[in-house]
């Protein structure tokens, strides 16, 4: 115990912290709170090796039986160990306590508790787990289908993996970014370090990406390796430091490369401040990173695998390379009477750590004929061995207390003589290694057997990479630093840099054999099924008599098996548990483990928060929000405003309290009685200029527009090649070879692209170019009988008389001293202005107008005084009263297809004959029985209220509005055969029962005449 | 409006971003901020769509002896040709010049097929500097905006966030973004939330 820990009262000791050794700061304690106890720790620990440094094993229960679960690992394959870290709206659930670093006034709580970690009544599962077996749920509430719904929420609620943030709205900011490499290095342990050096110093732009807060990877966790003679731990220092002064390399610690897409497109998420206490305000708490990588360098290290054997996820069992991790890395001795339990000769090493700390050792290897350097350091050291042996049964209650150890055959299949029992607070188990290949195998790459270290390991890769190390089932530390020298090569050399190999450091590790004996099963000495559970995948509870179960059941495909067993279906997708499973699979059905093949690998490797992966696309910025030149005007007049597309159009005007209906109706009233003022800037325009833009626009629009005179307009209508109509509006001819074109305002890009595509691909001997002047130009288009009396004080300089100035002309003018184009054209069936004005002006025109009018009466008014304004005249809307399946036949249009021009765009599809078809949905008027009664727009109309349900639907209602100019409700809809329905009765029945009466009538309310168009 | 309107003196118009406010964040560090920005104000800009057979009228208005090539963009004094496409290039000059420039090259492109449109008050365009622009970019970018690959003289159509730009690298640690007018105030607010990391200033 350190002498600063001595005098913090509110922090017990840390009992299993070695005196000295470790990576931690001891001059930095640091004080934090699991389960509501206030501990010790010191800056450098993890969450779990500070726990473990308080001899605190029991952190988590287990999924399905609520099992006292410790820590096994110490990186992000941990299994068990997922706690909620944080308070109130920050508290993140399901973070391996393995990768949590520790900041003073961390706040962690375990999880899948209840009450209390120690006394959990969902361990009752536990008690009853002979009755929960694989495929449980699927077998027992599957009948009757109907109580699913009730089932599925108690076993949700049951179940659970950790409580998100009670308040959904996440305070930290996230962010993301972009980067591109020719080199991006996955794993910062001795082979990536060695494979970023190398491709850092041909010149490369490298990123070197690992998941851990510094790099080395499990090197960090060695104290029995020396590289060019000095410490594992000063060469990662001057190799760091060597990236660190290259100014192309990106070094990114606490970062996860968590996907691996098509062409070598990375995702990461860094964690750019969960480790401080106190977060920076301007620094994001986690960055996404994408990177575009040319070749990618795979050294993700290896999983240790546990040994599947009764009672072997009891707190105090642990991975053996972990153990010597905590000790070596973190100076935490896990447990004093120790029990290592291998297949292989790795463990010897953390056997000789155990042995070193302090703490009373005992092998049990399932080998018989031992030998090498490692069992001879362990034998001189005093360490008793028991060769050809296995622990067959842990026991203890929240910790283990006693293993029986008992002779094994070969495979450890059978219990060759009676136990002996042995107590012990740790048992440190090593399986062998499984080279995380998640990453390659995301990328579609192939893997292969490896009969002798029992693992699949990377072969032929899909994308521009290459695996190394311990990934590539290199794990001897001197080899794997030359497999990372040897990709590092091959990336730079393959993004086009040059560079020699050159030699590898010279690395000095214990001589070991890596070869593992298989022994996928242990023995009890008990029945199948019987005795403590041996568990394969511990964070879903998945045991080997599941597997075997399921082989029983008739599951062959190991795809099938994952998801009735849920084996490797967990946050931790398996890391430590696919490969037994997948062994103890192959057993039961009989077959090679390479026959029976893996699941597949899926990002993302860990969990990543959807918060980094969103980024700032929230709030304002997650959609762009568009404003016309004139928004500062209708905002500071009480605008209410509608999306349209991204842009926020004015919708009506309010004043005085009044409701929507009455600001609608006092708008549109002004436009028929004295004027009206709309912003109608969002309306695309396309400048189209060239020798052939008239022929063009012959063959766009249905009607002709040869003829069309200088400075006239026309209406047209643009059909897709279906025969459909896809969108509208005026067209004006500024000059011989130039037009103006406007479009909706929601079609405008797409109407512009589809322009474009037929004069690229299909008529490329057309001279028309086109460009979008949508924006340099804000519209206020003044309407009613009063207008020009207003264009007149506004100072317009030209002749307004319709004789000079008559309706579907355009006329360049100056409104005070400033130049316009003004239209006359017509959305309202009244005497219309148009005024375009470059955009700068727009406001100062909107204004000036607004002023000129005011003693005339002018009236703004907004997208819904426009539609009503619209719908009296029975003018349609594209995209409301149409929807992809409507021709102009359909509308009523016929007058606008040319029945003499050669072709147009659609002209051959509308002379199918199902265009002509009586019963296609036509538009028509509707008025209402109770002309007060407005419809629902959407709502369906039928010949027969009283028809059993479904009813038949004559179509739908898709314009409705209350018309002040007519006192009374008017709508338009396209009705199956509307045409010949004309002056019959439709029903629309209303979800409330009621049902409104209407009259099929033309759909034209107002002025039907057309009087009103010269005021 | 009247009274500002007399020859030659036409009042200057709003600007995309008028109304912005100056402003931004402090670099963490207290230092100048890694980014400023400001708006082109009313930088002239004429789209131009034509092949080679119009680089006579543009060599004699911008002294840039050709169209630049794909993906650059040609300083020439105040003037710049910017290639936006195939056939398509955005001419940039000074305020003010644009209606001017526009019936000249009209009237020497004569009966050369090419469209000269005046886009001026369609586009905003906004000078980026400071030593953080290229980062800055990058988080809303998909491009690689290395300052050996994103050359000076480089220019791209791109994204920018959710917002469409044309990205020209001026200097290595100078940038023209050019939108349209009415994605302006989401570039302005995306700017300054990106740049806080390195502090960013907006000069209104």
């Amino acid at each position: 115990m350190s002498a600063s820990s001595m005098f913090r009262k509110s922090a017990p000791a840390q009992i299993s912290r070695a005196a000295t050794g470790g990576r931690v700061n001891r001059a930095k304690p640091v004080s934090f709170t699991f389960d509501g106890r206030v501990l010790e720790g010191y800056e450098g620990d993890t969450l779990a090796s500070a726990l473990l440094a308080n001899n605190i094993h029991l952190v988590g229960r287990s999924f399905k039986y609520h099992r006292p679960r410790g820590i096994i690992a110490a990186g992000s394959e941990e299994p068990n160990a997922l706690v909620r870290v944080g308070r109130g709206a920050r508290a993140e659930p399901n973070l391996r306590a393995t990768q949590v670093e520790l900041h003073d006034g961390l706040f962690a709580e375990s999880q899948n508790r209840f009450p209390s970690l120690k006394f959990d009544i969902g361990a009752v599962n536990s008690a009853l787990q002979a009755f929960f077996p694989a495929g449980f749920y699927y077998k027992t509430f599957m009948w009757p289908a109907s109580m699913w719904m009730t089932y599925e929420h108690v076993i949700r609620h049951a179940a659970g993996l950790g409580r998100v943030a009670d308040d959904h709205d996440d305070p930290d900011r996230y962010e993301k970014t972009n980067a591109h490499c020719d080199v991006l290095v996955a794993g910062g342990g001795i082979a990536g370090l060695m494979a970023a050096l190398q491709a850092g110093r041909s010149g490369a732009r490298v990123i070197l990406a690992d998941e851990q807060n510094e790099f080395g990877g499990w090197l960090l966790g060695e104290s029995d390796v020396t590289i060019d003679g000095t410490s594992a731990a000063d060469w990662i220092a001057s190799a760091v430091a060597e990236l660190s002064a290259m100014p192309e390399v990106t070094l990114l610690p606490r970062t996860t490369v968590f996907g691996y897409m098509d062409h070598n497109y990375l995702t990461l998420t860094e964690r750019v401040t969960d480790h401080l206490g106190e977060r920076p305000s301007h620094l994001p708490r986690q960055r996404m990173w994408k990177v575009r990588a040319g070749q990618t360098v795979l050294a993700q290290g290896a999983h240790e695998r546990p040994l599947v054997f009764s009672g072997n996820d009891l707190p105090g069992v642990m991975l053996s390379g972990a153990v010597r991790s905590y000790i070596n890395r973190y100076g935490v001795v896990p447990g004093n009477r120790t029990v290592v339990f291998t297949n292989n000769d790795d463990a010897y090493r953390t056997a000789l750590a155990l042995h070193g700390a302090g703490a009373h050792v005992v092998v049990v290897d399932l080998r018989r004929d031992l030998k090498g350097e490692l069992v001879k350091a362990v034998r001189t050291a005093g360490i008793e061995i028991m060769s050809g042996s296995a622990v067959t049964i842990a026991a203890g209650t929240q910790r283990i207390a006693r293993v029986e150890i008992s002779p094994v055959n070969e495979g450890a299949s059978a219990v060759l003589d009676d136990p002996i029992h042995m107590d012990c607070d740790l048992l440190a188990m090593s399986g062998g290694l499984s080279p995380a290949v998640h990453l390659h195998s995301q990328a579609r790459g192939k893997l292969g057997w490896d009969e002798r270290l029992l693992c699949f390991k990377p072969t032929t890769a899909h994308e521009a990479s290459f695996s190394a190390g311990a990934g590539n089932g290199v794990f001897d530390a001197a080899r794997a630093i030359v497999d990372g020298l040897r990709a590092g090569t091959a990336a730079a050399k393959a993004a086009g840099f040059a560079i020699e190999q050159g030699d590898a450091p010279d690395v000095s590790a214990p001589a070991q054999s890596w070869r593992p004996l298989a022994a996928w099963t242990i023995a009890n000495g008990k029945g199948e099924g019987e005795g403590p559970k041996a568990f394969v995948d511990f964070q879903n509870d998945v045991t080997a008599s599941d597997v075997k179960l399921a082989v029983r059941e008739g599951y062959q495909s190991v795809e099938h098996v994952k998801r009735y067993t849920t084996l490797g279906m967990a946050t931790d997708q398996g890391k430590t548990s696919n490969i037994n499973g997948l062994a103890i699979l192959a057993e039961s059905l009989g077959n090679e483990i390479p026959a029976v093949g893996t699941t597949t690998f899926r990002m993302p490797y860990t969990p990543s928060g959807f918060g980094a992966i969103a980024g700032r696309d929230i709030g304002a910025l997650f959609d762009p929000v568009r404003l016309t030149r004139m928004d500062d005007w209708h905002r500071a007049n009480g605008a209410t405003f509608e999306h349209v597309g991204q842009w926020m159009r004015a919708w009506y005007y309010p004043q005085n309290g009044e409701t929507m209906r009455e600001a609608v109706d006092r708008e549109v009233l002004a436009a028929r009685t004295t004027a009206g003022l709309l912003d109608a800037s969002t309306l695309g325009k396309i400048d189209i200029q060239g020798p052939d833009a008239a022929e063009f626009l012959n063959r766009l629009y249905t009607n002709s527009w040869l003829k069309l005179g200088i400075g006239k307009s026309r209406y047209g209508l643009m059909l897709k090649d279906d025969g459909m109509v896809m969108d509208d509006g005026v067209t004006t001819r500024l000059a011989e070879n130039h037009f103006h074109m406007t479009t909706t305002t929601g079609g405008a890009a797409g109407v512009l692209d589809w322009m474009e595509e037929w004069l690229q691909t299909e008529w490329p001997d057309l001279k028309v170019y086109l460009t979008s002047v949508t924006e340099e130009w804000s519209v206020a288009t003044l309407s009613g009988p009063h207008a020009g009396k207003i264009l007149k004080a506004a100072g317009v300089d030209i002749s307004l008389d319709p004789a000079d100035f008559p309706f579907m002309t355009m006329r360049e003018a100056h409104i005070a001293g400033l130049p316009v184009r003004i239209f006359r054209i017509s959305f309202t069936g009244e005497l219309s202005y148009e005024i375009n004005i470059r955009a700068r002006h727009g406001l100062a025109l909107w204004t000036h107008l607004m002023e000129a009018g005011a003693e005339h009466g002018i009236t703004p008014y907004g997208t819904e005084a426009m539609h009503v304004l619209r719908a009296e005249k029975g003018f349609i809307i594209v995209g409301q009263e149409t929807d992809g399946s409507v021709t102009p036949q359909d509308l009523g249009m016929d007058w606008i297809v040319s029945k003499v021009k050669p072709d147009f765009i659609g002209k051959r599809a509308l002379a199918r004959g199902s265009m002509s078809a009586e019963d296609r949905k036509q538009l028509v008027g509707l008025r209402t029985k109770d002309r007060k009664t407005v419809i629902p727009e959407g709502a369906h109309a039928v010949l027969d209220p009283n028809q059993p349900m479904p009813m038949e639907m004559l179509g739908q209602i898709t314009s409705s509005y209350y018309s002040p100019n007519l006192g009374a409700s008017i709508a338009m809809a396209m009705l199956k055969g509307g045409r010949a329905l004309m002056g019959g009765t439709v029903y629309m029945p209303m979800l409330d029962g009621t049902v409104i009466e209407a009259e099929v009538v033309e759909p034209v309310f107002y002025d039907p005449k057309g009087e009103r168009i010269n005021g | 409006m009247a009274s500002a309107a007399q020859d030659g003196g036409r009042p200057p118009g709003r600007t995309a971003l008028a109304g912005r406010n100056a402003g931004g964040s402090d670099s963490a560090d207290g230092g100048k901020p890694g980014l400023v920005f400001a708006e082109l104000a009313h930088l002239g800009k004429l789209n131009l769509r034509g092949g080679d057979d119009m680089v006579p009228a543009v060599r004699a208005h911008t002294g840039s002896p050709a169209l630049p090539a794909n993906n650059s963009f040609v300083t020439v004094g105040e003037r710049q040709v910017v290639w936006l496409g195939p056939d398509e290039y955005l001419l940039l000059c000074e305020a003010g010049s644009e209606a001017h420039l526009h019936s000249q090259l009209m009237i020497d492109l004569g009966s050369v097929h090419a469209a000269v449109t005046n886009v001026t008050d369609g586009l905003c365009a906004l000078s980026l500097r400071g030593p953080a622009v290229r980062r800055v970019l990058a988080k809303g970018c998909a491009l690689d905006l290395h300052p050996a690959v994103f050359t000076p003289g480089t220019c791209a159509q791109t994204m920018l966030s959710h917002a469409g730009v044309t990205m020209m690298a001026i200097e290595d640690t100078r940038f023209t973004i050019i939108c349209r007018t009415s994605f302006a105030p989401y570039v302005h607010d995306w700017l300054v939330d990106a740049g806080m990391e390195y502090g960013v200033s907006f000069r209104g």
